[in-house]
């Protein structure tokens, strides 16, 4: 439930952030030089990084543990010959393949294997796991086909189990979460999460909003099959679809101490055999609308905690740069 | 869903019959209050009143209604909540199947006055939101279910009937919250509500309307519990209402309170042992599945038990 004092983040966190991509000559040349970026982060951190387990160039390809896309050139969009990378998180094994298997660097298919299975795969076609879920197809996985200087925040705990990708450009452009589910249900053998997506164009999309994985089961997981989760999340009321939910019913600092609330939220199931609340996010919350991207908590200039959207994240002290 | 473990230590008077008529119940209810070490600042039989330590209400003839004229009232005070005082004022008519009375708390103790046609008052009076405080069947009688933690900083008492499935006829809660904000004073609560003339449930009422009075930043307000849910409003375990798929354990989650009273906006803490349960679960129910019924399920209210079997009619 939301506290009423400034939670302390579960995790140890490593943070790349506030990496800086200009515009270029063109718009592809920007988004693929931001998911290279992304890429190298996951496998730069010191403690439990991503590691690769195969990748295509859209000229070789191979589960061989070599990272083809050396740089952005390497991004290879297309329903023919094109790019493709796995990425294994060490803490869970849980591995993504992202497709681009779209119109442009702009567009992927991101599918999720919790246990690691993703095989196969050639210059054409990408790996596939028998316990795959995800997009299914190519998705908006930035902010659409556009040329927008970015900054790009990279999260990862270091046991290697959870992961926070946030792409700014005033927005939340892109958010990626991978990882742990916390408090996750003794039954729920492998607990691990995902959510990806993109604002598909320069104003705010759903992304920016904790609604994203509130109205709909954005969150890919698997037990036994597929199993798209809902975040939950606290609040009162029940005149839906009047909104009763906390952030947005105190949409402010509390009158009583003038603090903002970070709201934590629950994670729960409504697919037919898997219905229940199976666990919850681990440091990542929900916060006021009210509140801008770059806001910073506490009020100290400590910044331990940094606001993206809707979302509050710890953070390591730096200003959280937005654009 | 949280997992169910006690915070406190609890004192229990549970399975008790008051009888089919509502003015038994308020009987019943006072004396537990006593019971449980609260004693009487003051009260009226309709007959005479004061404010000097004596319970008239010996019997239910002396409980008197009217909604105009003399009538009963009493003053009750927590000495373990620094003296906080609970007012039940029994101005209006009289139902044997459903009662109304005027009630609230002064945090601080400071009921006065009164009179057998007045109620005391107090200048931090909050006065809890009209409506029923039990609604019922009197073909049958009410079982009251009651406890307080041995600190006296939480009193919870749960009335039932076979009037519906969910057997819940009554919520009475006053007290501390826990996991507040330091600088929210008085920590103190009451809420005593049980009306389903809408037909809603009682847990629905309860969890849909601003029904628990307390006091912000020197004001009243009237407060509404929160809980984790889902986006059609609902609660997470009334949204699934059944055993978890992967555990089947029934679900259960912790139960806050919060004001979206203008500049009072707040979320003031948590319900220390109550939780919301899911209302289709059989009233009575007790957890863990052992004998050892630690816990038991009330109307979509989970509950600290003393291991007996509850009987909820």
């Amino acid at each position: 439930m939301t506290m009423i004092v400034l939670p302390k983040p579960e995790k140890l966190w490593q943070f790349n952030a506030n990496q800086l991509q200009t515009v270029t000559g063109s718009a592809a040349e920007t988004q693929a030089r931001i998911f290279v970026t992304v890429k190298n982060s996951l496998k730069g951190f010191g403690l439990a990084p991503w590691t690769v387990k195969g990748s295509s160039d859209a000229a070789t390809a191979g589960l061989d543990g070599t990272d083809r896309i050396v740089d952005f050139t390497k991004v290879v969009s297309g329903g023919g010959n094109h790019s493709w990378i796995v990425l294994k998180q060490p803490g869970t094994g849980l591995e993504i393949v992202c497709d681009f298997n779209g119109a442009g660097p702009y567009l992927m298919t991101i599918m999720m294997s919790v246990n690691g299975l993703f095989t196969g795969g050639s210059i054409s076609a990408r790996p596939t796991a028998a316990d795959e879920v995800g997009s299914g197809s190519a998705v908006h996985w930035l902010y659409g086909n556009n040329n927008v200087q970015a900054r790009i925040h990279v999260l990862h705990s270091s046991d290697g189990q959870n992961t926070f990708v946030f792409v700014m450009a005033n927005i939340v452009a892109s958010l990626w979460i991978f990882g742990r589910a916390g408090d996750a249900v003794a039954p729920w053998l492998k607990p691990s999460i995902g959510a990806l997506g993109g604002s598909a164009g320069i104003v705010a999309g759903a992304i920016e909003s904790f609604r994203w994985l509130f109205d709909n089961a954005n969150i890919a997981a698997y037990e036994g099959a597929s199993m798209p989760l809902f975040t939950t999340i606290e609040g009162f009321g029940v005149d839906f679809p009047t909104e009763t939910s906390l952030p947005v019913q105190i949409d402010q600092a509390n009158n009583i101490t003038g603090e903002w609330y970070f709201h934590p939220m629950g994670l729960i199931s409504n697919t037919a055999g898997k219905k229940g609340r199976h666990g919850r996010l681990i440091d990542l919350w929900a916060g006021a609308p009210t509140l801008a991207s770059g806001d910073e908590f506490p009020g100290d200039g400590s910044k331990k905690f940094a606001v993206f959207g809707e979302w509050i994240v710890p953070w390591n002290g730096s200003a959280p740069l937005v654009a | 869903m949280a997992f169910l473990f006690r915070e406190k230590n609890w004192i229990f008077q549970v399975n008790e019959i008051v009888g089919a008529d509502a003015n038994a119940y308020i009987l019943a209810f006072k004396n537990m209050l006593k019971n449980f070490g609260w004693t009487v600042k003051g009260s009226s039989n309709s007959v005479a009143a004061g404010m000097d330590g004596i319970d008239r209400w010996a019997t239910v003839a002396n409980i008197v209604w009217n909604a105009a004229g003399a009538h009963s009232w009493i003053v009750l005070r927590n000495p373990a909540l620094n003296g906080a005082e609970f007012l039940i004022d029994c101005n209006d008519t009289f139902f044997s199947a459903d009662v109304d009375p005027d009630r609230g708390m002064s945090p601080s103790g400071a009921f006065i006055g009164g009179s057998i046609t007045a109620r005391p008052t107090a200048i931090d009076e909050v006065i809890c939101p009209a409506g029923d405080v039990i609604r019922h069947a009197t073909s049958s009688q009410i079982r009251l279910h009651s406890l307080q933690s041995q600190d006296g900083k939480h009193t919870y008492s749960f009335a039932t009937n076979l009037f519906s499935t969910e057997r819940l006829r009554s919520i009475f809660v006053f007290g501390q919250l826990e996991d507040t904000h330091a600088a929210w004073t008085p920590n103190c609560i009451c809420a005593w509500d049980g009306d389903d003339s809408t037909g809603v449930t009682i847990i629905n009422r309860f969890t849909s309307s601003a029904l628990v009075a307390a006091r912000i930043l020197g004001e009243p307000v009237l407060a509404w519990p929160s809980y984790e849910h889902k986006v059609d409003g609902r609660f997470v375990a009334d949204f699934f209402n059944a055993p978890n798929d992967l555990t089947n354990e029934w679900p259960h989650q912790p139960v806050g309170l919060v004001s979206n009273t203008v500049n009072r906006k707040a979320k003031l803490g948590r319900f220390v042992d109550l939780w919301f349960g899911a209302p289709a679960c059989t009233p009575g129910t007790t957890f863990p599945s052992d004998a050892s019924r630690q816990f038991a399920h009330i109307g979509g209210i989970v509950i600290p038990w003393n291991g007996t079997v509850p009987v909820m009619s």
